[in-house]
């Protein structure tokens, strides 16, 4: 059975549907089966991200309701054969729990990844998508906001006896935390006792990522690592200062400042 | 700003729990009053929580006598 985890923050616009791509993209990269649920069903984004928006004919709503079968509504993704998206296009569409719940179990049977993109807030919506999860990922930013509202979404989260639950944080600037104008990852984890998954430095052209691009960039360096942690094979989180540490690091740090 | 914001996070946590404490009190008397003729009203029931994430449960009561 696969693994069917909830990417969700409580706060919006953290990067959590930019998280949720990326790291499909990487486990879908190593050969893993990995669908993509755009659970966010009245804001979905998550096709766009991928460059599927056009490419959607069926989605979740019509899954639920039975206008088709789950598999005429998944979408492949054209550069990994291992990537799928069920998305969410209807956009006034409402999608039983249970419903839902079912059909993440079924997506599991056939994939070694389910990756619920859930919606923002703590409502139905999130009600929804976590009850269709057996772990849960909350993206969260090193900014108060953010972390107030990814400590409740923990909490809530206690209530659902997950099996795994880890904190990802998102946009983190290596300058900033060492100069003292950010939060560090080690001040997220004992701020909301939590385990940290991983750290995503802050990149310009996260949007613009994908297998195809050839660069080495920070960001897919950090999401590797979180992949890694993913999988079970490291507990190593990327440190989002390392580059802006010593004589080269300094400079940098002097270059951003500019 | 760190300092602010765990004030504000336990503070956040603490009103999350308030309506636990009453069904907490509740069952601690079910759970005394086999032991001990309790006085229900000098029942006391305090959760705090500390910085480090923990919590001080503290917990007063008064019995008119203990069963054998």
């Amino acid at each position: 059975m696969g693994r069917r985890i909830l990417i969700t923050s409580g706060k919006g616009g953290v990067g959590k549907t930019t998280a949720c791509a990326l790291l499909g993209l990487q486990l879908a990269a190593l050969g893993k089966r990995v669908v993509l649920v755009d659970a966010d069903i009245t804001l979905n984004n998550l096709d766009m991200l991928l460059g599927l928006e056009a490419a959607a004919v069926y989605d979740l709503y019509d899954v639920a309701e039975g206008n088709c079968r789950l598999r005429q509504a998944l979408v492949r993704y054209p550069y990994i054969e291992t990537l799928s998206l069920l998305p969410s296009v209807h956009p006034l569409g409402e999608v039983d729990k249970r419903a839902f719940g079912e059909i993440m179990l079924t997506l599991a049977e056939t994939n070694d990844f389910v990756l619920i993109d859930c919606p923002a807030g703590v409502d139905g919506g999130f009600v929804r998508a976590a009850g269709g999860a057996r772990e849960a990922l909350v993206v969260t930013t090193p900014s108060p906001t953010a972390l107030r509202d990814a400590d409740k979404v923990l909490g809530l989260l206690e209530g659902y006896r997950m099996e795994q639950v880890g904190v990802v944080v998102n946009r983190v600037r290596g300058d900033l935390v060492l100069s003292g104008e950010m939060l560090s990852v080690g001040d997220v984890a004992r701020l909301l006792h939590a385990r940290i998954a991983g750290c995503l430095p802050e990149d310009d052209c996260a949007l613009a990522f994908s297998p195809k691009s050839s660069a080495d960039t920070e960001l897919a360096v950090a999401v590797r690592y979180l992949c890694r942690y993913v999988l079970g094979a490291s507990k190593t989180v990327y440190d989002a200062t390392r580059r802006f540490r010593g004589l080269a690091g300094g400079l940098r740090r002097l270059v951003r400042r500019m | 700003m760190k300092d602010r914001l765990q004030r504000v996070l336990l503070q956040d946590r603490m009103a999350g729990k308030c309506n636990m404490l009453p069904m907490l009190k509740s069952d601690l008397e079910g759970l005394l009053a086999d032991y001990f003729d309790l006085d229900k009203e000098s029942l006391r029931l305090e959760v705090s929580a500390d910085e480090d994430g923990s919590y001080r449960i503290v917990m007063r009561a008064r019995a008119v006598r203990m069963y054998r």
